[in-house]
């Protein structure tokens, strides 16, 4: 079997440029630094000394959460620029000139991102092993916080290139990205469920119910994140948030108890949403009239 | 063998491609001539399939290629008026990327890249970053990568511009050893002369339509009203000019340092009456010739004088 063209040559050059060892090691010099931050600023206790192996487990959050935010924001950065990239290098036209059709173009791109984002989480494996030394957390839960990352940033990675087929320029199509995930997916969701709960509670007097803030958060990383922490390590960071309306059925009882499910899927699907748009607004036939 | 038939591109209201028929012979090298805007990026590009047409058709081998994607990607090779190289690449390794995605098999790829990087003369360059090429081995790289399907069609969008003297003749033969290997050669520029000793025919385009078509010869005796006829006399300057003067078919007597230089309207056996006249009148003539077309003026002739 013919490995996608597009991919083989990315990987090719992104591995012969300096620019990806530089990436990987400030990476893992990152998430090392917030586990030596994290060991000697929790575990220790700061009167005599003593270790507390059972916040261990907070350690695995905090090591999760700077994955997850470091994902979110390298996998825009690595792809933004990959269609408008080959476009201000003058090679989109010659590349849609070949036998490659749109969607092979298209997935080459996103894989050769997703390979070298999945290089960078493997990378700090060692780092995680720390975790496992103490116990507290299963390699089956660290496989599923990975997927979950992986999930992320595959959907960061479809909306960066479609918004680099949208615009001609490398910087707009960032800026833009960051804005959507950053700006509505993260934050924006937050306050229009706030505002939305607030609004509704002052005007009726009852409590609003879960199905705007279910449809709503689903699209919120962070909140399908501590969904899954709250899963793995029987916290309680999302649940009650969600869970206080008296009159909720077993059915969204069970669909907030395993949120990060939800987050998960929308992640999948808004993938191929925008996967499908990019193949359609790559097309140069479709695109320009 | 190619032919484009009532093509027309049109923008909103502006009409890029208006009507446009072409018909070019197989193994040949067509000369896409006009003035920058005239509808010529806008042709190859519909022909290339990166543009839609708005409608009319382009038949290679009575295959009309709009309509068939595939048909097209196979049988045509287009190169732009731009380079479009991964600088980050070895040029074997250039060549190995556009083979990938024509989907040659791995086995068939190398002695095919060596095949034509020797075409280009660029077989000592093999190992080289793109990025060190010169302009013109970057355009010898471009021409051999647009080949590695082995199309029918070689599209090849002002292929000259930018290119010292040395690099057009370099292109010039590499174009002429292609043509040998079957191939029509469809190539654009908005300098007539410098299509004119390469092409076999050539058709100037101008606000979208094509106006005249034909070999260059062709072209220029058709769009040449007058001959201008150049004589020098041994000796006897004036007793020449004064039998000019009589004669009621001679106009626009320019007197040069060494020779004359007139218009004349007639057929050739009045001009040969003209210089028997001459020769009876006691002149030695040491030339009478008639004086070739000037093809920048016939170009701006043709275009009605837009030329930028």
């Amino acid at each position: 079997m013919m490995m996608n063209p597009v991919l083989r040559r990315e990987i090719k050059t992104v591995l012969r440029s300096w620019k990806m060892f530089a990436v990987l090691t400030a990476y893992v010099a990152i998430v090392t630094i917030g586990a030596v931050i994290f060991i000697y600023g929790t575990m220790f206790n700061s009167y005599d000394y003593s270790f507390d192996p059972e916040e261990i487990t907070w350690m695995y959050v905090v090591l999760c959460a700077i994955q997850m935010g470091l994902i979110l924001l390298a996998a825009p950065a690595m792809t933004a620029g990959c269609i408008s990239g080959e476009r201000e290098r003058q090679t989109l036209d010659l590349l849609l000139m070949t036998k490659m059709s749109p969607l092979s173009i298209v997935l080459g791109k996103l894989m050769s991102s997703m390979a070298t984002l999945i290089l960078i989480i493997i990378a700090t494996l060692p780092i995680f092993s720390i975790v496992f030394y103490f116990g507290g957390v299963s390699i089956f839960s660290l496989l599923i916080m990975f997927l979950f990352i992986i999930a992320t940033a595959c959907m960061a990675c479809s909306i960066s290139i479609f918004f680099s087929c949208i615009f001609k320029k490398t910087v707009v199509s960032m800026v833009v990205v960051y804005l959507l995930i950053g700006g509505v997916f993260c934050i924006g969701t937050l306050i229009v469920v706030v505002l939305q709960r607030g609004i509704y509670y002052t005007m009726y007097q009852t409590d609003p119910g879960l199905t705007f803030p279910l449809v709503v958060l689903c699209s919120n990383p962070g909140v399908g994140f501590f969904s899954l922490i709250d899963n793995q390590l029987g916290t309680d960071m999302i649940y009650s948030q969600l869970y206080y309306a008296y009159k909720n059925t077993s059915f969204l009882n069970t669909i907030v108890k395993h949120y990060w499910v939800v987050n998960f899927v929308f992640d999948i699907v808004i993938s191929m949403v925008f996967i499908f748009l990019a193949t359609i607004f790559v097309s140069p036939v479709k695109k320009r009239k | 063998m190619l032919e484009i038939k009532h093509l027309v591109k049109k923008y909103g209201k502006f009409t890029a491609v208006d009507d446009l028929n072409l018909s070019i012979p197989e193994s040949s090298i067509f000369g896409f001539v006009g003035p920058n805007g005239a509808g010529k990026t806008t042709t190859m590009k519909i022909m290339s399939g990166l543009l839609k047409a708005t409608s009319g058709s382009v038949m290679i081998d009575d295959v009309d290629v709009t309509k068939n994607p595939k048909a097209l990607k196979e049988r045509i090779g287009y190169m732009p008026d731009f380079f479009g190289v991964y600088d980050d690449l070895k040029v074997s390794e250039y060549m190995d990327f556009y083979a990938g995605t024509y989907y040659i098999p791995y086995e068939q790829r190398e002695a095919l890249i060596d095949n034509l990087l020797e075409i280009v003369d660029l077989s000592h360059k093999k190992d080289s970053y793109v990025d060190n090429l010169s302009r013109g081995m970057k355009q010898r790289l471009c021409l051999a990568r647009s080949l590695i399907h082995d199309p029918k069609v070689l599209i090849l969008d002002e292929p000259a511009s930018g290119l010292d003297p040395r690099a057009r003749v370099e292109m010039k033969e590499v174009l002429k050893q292609l043509q040998t290997m079957g191939k029509t050669i469809m190539i654009s520029s908005h300098i007539l002369p410098e299509l004119a000793e390469m092409c076999t025919e050539v058709g100037i385009i101008d606000k979208g339509h094509i106006v005249v078509q034909g070999s260059v010869q062709e072209i220029m005796k058709q769009m040449t009203k007058t001959r201008r006829i150049q004589i020098r006399p041994l000796e006897n300057m004036d007793i020449l000019l004064k039998l000019l003067e009589e004669q009621p078919f001679v106009e626009n007597i320019v007197e040069n340092t060494f020779d004359v230089e007139f218009s004349f309207q007639q057929t050739d056996k009045e001009l040969a009456s003209l210089l028997k006249q001459i020769v009876l009148a006691d002149i030695d003539v040491l030339y009478f010739r008639e004086k070739e077309g000037n093809l920048e003026e016939i170009f701006m002739q043709v275009t009605g004088g837009e030329q930028k």
